[in-house]
């Protein structure tokens, strides 16, 4: 900005400011209800500085549950949302990036029709096709299972094409250059295309990870038991409708151990991933 | 090394054809570069040898194999691109083995020949560097590098100085020539700089428009050109081409001009227009009665050694290269005549060189 006056940047600092008040609170409060005890969460004016039972209800609900609603162990639900979010992200960079591959280096009939049926797959969601996907999958007995948790989603049109436009920046003396070493497609796709894409790579196991973790309407559809609940489906099972009254203790602690891994897969990849930003080699 | 025979090699895309048809036979340790202006199918005819590009016709043997069928990792040749191509996430020693880790070649034997190749471009101190730590010229001698630790039976050499800048361009120049001194390993390179053509070349094939206009040493590809576009294209600055028709005294051009010359080459010309051609080097400056040419200068460019004078006659321009103290001053007439025996004609029609010796009906 051309402006530089003191009550200018004052006034940005503030708006700055409230806009991360705004989005800071919420997580505030559910750290600090993770820290009460049960009464303590249902007083009036709920209090907003933290209490001293963190450890004590972050070891409930990851060893035992709640005790009214779900008594699955959120741990379970870390491992199965782990499972489920590693699955996806590393199954639909897998995929995607060997089918960018096929349809940028090679020339085979209907290429182009391929790369259509792809892109035109952008165009449907999970929740489009829901009813469909969920009757194959419990057709191939695979409800309650990581497989029918990961396989509908593993494909990934949007990673496909970025992975096909970042393929078609590589320079074709490369691809050439490593002809004339004598490697292969695999080869050059292992040697080179592949420690190029790291950045690429790195970003989109990011947005994956994060997408796959917050999964919602699916595993909510597919699991039954609770020994195969994701914690995002543990927090949805936790808040009781009806007589029993909510734990919110617990609900806010599950939350806050939920919130965790996204949040850490984010900061260690992102500083991996601006670092290979900033030293683009082409 | 080998020999490489490119025999009827014809490329079509679609039907754009980008080779017409080319014959080329290069001899063991030759080196033979190929010139001409962009889209003549230079880089196409190079891409058919390193088999990058597979031929609409024809067959080139390398060595005694026919070699149309094979991968170019297959063909034992090696090929400097001219954007170096180096893999940017390997270091300058991975970059240069990689062709040989492929192959499976056992690791001290590597060693010894990166560090041999190393040594013979001065590469010893940047063997451990990524491609982005290096110069341009740094990164021209790893891509050379790369293809020298091949050892393979040809290089090619595809524009490999033309991203250089005009310093480095003439240092990477002589030590090419050095290289291939020491290596003499047959290289076809292709380049249209004319200045590292006439400098590299043991032979010179000039290309137009899919063929090979003339193939021939420096030596005669400059001083008899086949064609008028060699005679156009090779050389700095261009050949004077004028045409005219001749008759007793010289030539006498379509605006109702003349040129005097008095050079006893006209003769078997006389009574038919032809492309007569002048270089600008040929060319001595005088006074302007007698003088063959005059014209008015319009233009005085000082190169240290020479000087070029831009000079125009009715339509026609005229260029001369003088020595130094001859150039005339802007806008004075001035009369140019050409030496004698330095005169080339061309047929009008089909632009071939016209020799005195089979006179055509």
């Amino acid at each position: 900005m051309v402006e530089n006056r003191r009550g200018f940047r004052i006034a940005c600092h503030l708006i700055l400011l409230a806009g991360v008040a705004i989005v800071a609170f919420p997580v505030w409060l559910t750290f600090v209800g993770a820290t009460l005890t049960a009464e303590e969460i249902l007083a009036a004016p709920m209090p907003v500085v933290p209490g001293d039972r963190l450890v004590e209800n972050m070891s409930t609900v990851l060893s035992s549950g709640t005790e009214r609603a779900s008594s699955a162990p959120v741990s379970t639900m870390l491992f199965n949302s782990l499972v489920m979010a590693l699955v996806i992200a590393i199954g639909k960079i897998v995929i995607s990036m060997l089918s960018a591959f096929a349809i940028v280096y090679f020339r085979f009939p209907f290429r182009v029709t391929a790369f259509w049926l792809i892109f035109v797959t952008l165009m449907l969601p999970v929740e489009v096709r829901i009813v469909p996907t969920f009757q194959v999958v419990s057709d191939l007995g695979l409800l309650d299972s990581y497989a029918g948790l990961t396989l509908p989603l593993i494909a990934s049109a949007t990673a496909t094409f970025m992975f096909r436009q970042f393929f078609m920046t590589v320079p074709d003396e490369l691809v050439e250059a490593a002809r004339m070493d004598g490697a292969g497609p695999m080869r050059f796709f292992f040697d080179i295309l592949l420690p190029l894409s790291r950045t690429h790579i790195a970003a989109l196991f990011v947005i994956l990870f994060v997408y796959g973790w917050n999964q919602y309407l699916w595993p909510l559809l597919i699991t039954t038991q609770e020994s195969m609940y994701t914690v995002v489906i543990g927090i949805k099972r936790m808040i009781t409708g009806g007589d029993a009254a909510t734990e919110w203790h617990l609900v806010m602690a599950t939350a806050i151990l939920a919130l965790l891994p996204p949040a850490l897969v984010v900061l260690l990849m992102h500083r991996w991933f601006v670092k290979g930003v900033v030293e683009t080699e082409k | 090394m080998a020999k490489v025979a490119l025999r009827g090699v014809r490329k079509l895309y679609g039907s754009q054809v980008a080779i017409e048809s080319v014959d080329l036979e290069i001899a063991d340790g030759e080196f033979v570069v190929i010139v001409g202006p962009s889209g003549c199918g230079k880089s196409t005819l190079l891409r058919c040898v390193a088999g990058l590009e597979t031929l609409s016709g024809g067959s080139i043997h390398i060595g005694e194999r026919d070699v149309g069928g094979l991968e170019p990792g297959e063909r034992n040749v090696a090929m400097v691109f001219q954007n170096y191509a180096l893999y940017p996430h390997m270091t300058v020693f991975e970059n240069m083995s990689y062709g040989l880790r492929i192959r499976r070649m056992p690791k001290s034997e590597i060693a010894a020949r990166v560090d041999r190749a190393a040594g013979i471009l001065g590469l010893g101190e940047l063997l451990g560097r990524r491609p982005r730590e290096l110069s341009g010229g740094q990164r021209q001698r790893v891509a050379m590098g790369r293809a020298i630790v091949r050892d393979p039976e040809v290089f090619l050499f595809d524009e490999p100085l033309s991203n250089l800048d005009a310093k480095l361009r003439s240092q990477m120049r002589i030590e090419l020539r050095k290289l291939h001194g020491r290596l003499a390993t047959t290289s076809l390179y292709v380049t249209h700089d004319q200045v590292e053509a006439m400098t590299l070349a043991n032979r010179i094939v000039v290309m137009n428009a899919g063929r090979a206009e003339q193939i021939g040493s420096p030596a005669e590809v400059h001083g008899r050109p086949a064609s008028r576009f060699v005679a156009g294209f090779i050389g700095s600055p261009a050949m004077n081409i004028v045409r005219g028709r001749i008759d007793e005294r010289g030539l006498a051009l379509p605006d109702g001009g003349r040129i005097d010359l008095a050079d006893p080459a006209l003769r078997p010309w006389v009574g038919r227009e032809v492309d007569v051609g002048m270089r600008p080097e040929h060319l001595r400056p005088g006074p302007t009665e007698g003088a063959a040419i005059v014209a008015t200068v319009e233009l005085v460019e000082m190169l240290g050694a020479d000087t070029i004078v831009h000079a125009r006659r009715g339509d026609t321009q005229f260029v001369a290269r003088l020595h130094e103290g001859e150039a005339p001053a802007l806008d004075q007439q001035v009369g140019l005549t050409p030496m004698a025996g330095t005169l080339h004609f061309f047929d009008p029609e089909t632009g071939r060189r016209l020799e005195a010796g089979h006179r055509e009906p």
